[in-house]
């Protein structure tokens, strides 16, 4: 390798590998997005997120955004979802 | 996919490419990457990181747009063949073509990302890559490291014993001939196709149990010559019972003795007393010196609040003439004991300038044996991707007196972490759903983390004593520590391995302080 020098051993075993694997990139899935809703404005005070904030957390994780509950008044509520592909059963469901 | 062989940007190069998640290292002017799903630690030229650079700036870009980017700087067959190395090494990847949510996209290389961004905070850039979830492969593991507690007692009252100065909250008792070979026979039987098995002697203080040490050492060594197989012995020991028949004995059979010693005397006598509450120094020492002028014996030092003075502690210890020392910080139900976050920042500074002291004798054809480093070394060397803390309930047991085995050799007592019986062998059922619990993809702070296949996640006894055994939460306390301490090694590993790589083949390589685990032990990295 001329531009890249593979130093251990997994990076060796990667160079000598024939038959480089395709990664995706993600399809979103709506609750990749934990923001609670909430945010702390500048008096120390806790607001709602702006409306803004539905674009933010659209422009990359995901195509729209997700109500989730915040962790103040619900804590743990995601402590059993690790990972969201496998364990997103796991999430509680907090009342409205 | 074609890519090899391509000299334009566009010319047999994915449409769209990527960076996966990686952290930079920068040593010296050189640039490095540590790709984090994989652990492949990777050299950039000025071209490969001109590549690497406009892919941490967005999402994405296809070749000629990366080429424009890079704005003239180097030619074109110069990028296509930087490309094509950082796509076979897996430090880029191709974006997808297609519909995303089409059938066949969700097959777990689809996963949720962020985009991390420079100047976002994220010590990372490119796109961040939760691991994959496969079920835990349920297929007998095998033994390959047995930890047996030969005495469940200990000449010693250290105050910060997590064994309770020997019977582990049990009874006081050591264990008989008997039991022990036969625990050599269950070791042998599950080992599988490994042609090499560990025997390790615990304690309590096992020399206190000499007798049975002595026949299972001869014992194991009969059957392992009548399997085919080679069986490797060590010992933990407080070093007071030594003598010439146990050194002699010891060198003969290559028993790899670890000394358990805290420091200079003042820091040493702190916590490791006799029954009598004086100083245990003194008496090691005398006793250990005759080990030392024979053979490399490493010692293993437990630090408190009260003694974080590492650099000087590990020259002491040297200074007496062990050729490793290494260093754990203490785990003890006495909260004073144990590090606060505040006194983190001091260990760090302690374990930096212990690690400059081992890159400069490294870089100088010498060796300093601060063994936590040659650990760290092996590990970053290696490239494994760990899915759990460490080898314990995996292919590593510890057997207690009466016949029962657990997973960790800390948890020794403790029903919940026993799983299996000298008689009925490994409980697997157990195993797998107390590994399945502990598996790394379950915690949710590791999730983000570019550390979390170096770290695994932390270890069943932190999450015991701290977090009332729920195995499914990291022990976050230290991970600000993990971090800084694997970017010193990292920092260490470019070093050495660009001026003076013949040291890891010598020192790292071949180094007890890191045994190299076996292929289950650690999970390869899903995505190698």
């Amino acid at each position: 390798m001329k531009h890249t020098k593979p130093f251990n051993r997994k990076a060796k075993a990667l160079a000598e590998k024939n038959d480089p694997e395709v990664h995706g990139l993600a399809c979103g899935v709506c609750c990749a997005s934990f923001a609670p809703g909430w945010e702390v404005g500048p008096t120390g005070a806790v607001d709602p997120c702006p409306w803004q904030s539905d674009l933010f957390l659209c422009w990359s994780t995901c195509f729209w955004t997700a109500q989730n509950p915040d962790d103040n008044s619900y804590p743990g509520w995601s402590s059993s979802c690790g990972n969201l592909q496998n364990d997103w059963a796991n999430l509680c469901v907090v009342p409205d | 996919m074609t890519v090899r062989g391509s000299n334009q940007p566009g010319d047999a190069l994915p449409q769209e490419l990527y960076l996966r998640e990686s952290l930079p290292v920068r040593v010296n002017g050189d640039r490095y990457l540590l790709v984090v799903p994989t652990t492949a630690f990777v050299g950039l030229d000025p071209v490969g990181a001109a590549v690497v650079d406009v892919l941490a700036g967005r999402p994405s870009a296809g070749p000629e747009e990366i080429a424009a980017l890079v704005n003239g700087r180097f030619d074109r067959p110069a990028l296509a063949a930087a490309m094509t190395e950082l796509l076979q090494l897996g430090v880029i990847a191709q974006v997808p073509t297609g519909d995303p949510m089409a059938d066949g996209h969700h097959d777990g290389a689809l996963t949720e990302r962020a985009f991390l961004a420079p100047g976002t905070g994220a010590a990372v850039s490119g796109w961040h890559e939760p691991m994959r979830t496969d079920p835990f492969e349920s297929r007998e593991l095998p033994m390959t490291r047995l930890t047996m507690h030969v005495a469940m007692d200990c000449n010693l009252r250290c105050t910060y014993c997590y064994a309770d100065t020997g019977p582990y909250g049990g009874p006081r008792g050591m264990m008989c001939e008997g039991t022990a070979r036969d625990y050599v026979d269950l070791l042998f039987k599950n080992s599988g196709d490994n042609r090499a098995v560990n025997l390790t002697f615990f304690g309590g203080e096992p020399f206190m149990n000499w007798k049975t040490m002595r026949t299972t050492v001869l014992y194991g060594e009969q059957r392992a010559r009548e399997l085919g197989k080679r069986i490797h012995f060590a010992v933990t020991t407080n070093g007071t019972l030594l003598d010439d028949e146990k050194i002699d004995f010891a060198i003969e059979h290559g028993v790899q003795v670890t000394v358990s010693m805290d420091g200079p005397p003042e820091v040493n006598d702190r916590f490791r007393i006799l029954p009598d509450g004086a100083g245990s120094y003194e008496i090691v020492v005398s006793k250990v010196k005759p080990l030392l002028s024979r053979s490399r014996t490493a010692t293993r030092v437990t630090l408190t609040r009260k003694t974080l003075e590492v650099k000087r502690i590990v020259d002491h210890l040297l200074g007496v003439g062990f050729h490793d020392v290494g260093v754990g910080v203490v785990s003890s139900p006495d909260s004073l004991m144990n590090l606060n976050p505040e006194d983190l920042p001091k260990l760090l500074a302690e374990f930096k300038a212990c690690a400059a002291r081992y890159v400069d004798a490294a870089l100088n054809g010498g060796y300093y044996g601060f063994s936590n480093m040659t650990t760290i070394l092996g590990q970053i060397h290696e490239g494994a991707s760990k899915s759990f803390g460490c080898g314990a309930g995996v292919q590593m047991f510890s057997g207690d007196p009466y016949g029962n085995l657990y997973s960790c050799h800390r948890l020794v007592g403790n029903e919940k972490y026993q799983v299996g019986t000298l008689q009925g062998g490994v409980d697997r059922d157990k195993q797998y759903e107390q590994l399945d619990q502990v598996h790394l993809r379950h915690k949710l702070e590791c999730q983000t983390c570019w550390a979390r296949h170096l770290c695994g996640g932390g270890c069943f006894y932190q999450l015991e004593i701290h977090y009332d055994g729920d195995l499914k939460r990291a022990y976050t306390p230290f991970c600000d520590w993990i971090r800084e301490w694997f970017t010193v090694g990292l920092d260490a590993y470019a070093k050495i391995m660009t001026a003076n790589p013949a040291f890891i083949d010598k020192y790292v390589e071949a180094s007890d302080a890191s045994p190299r685990p076996g292929p289950a032990v650690f999970e390869r990295a899903p995505t190698l």
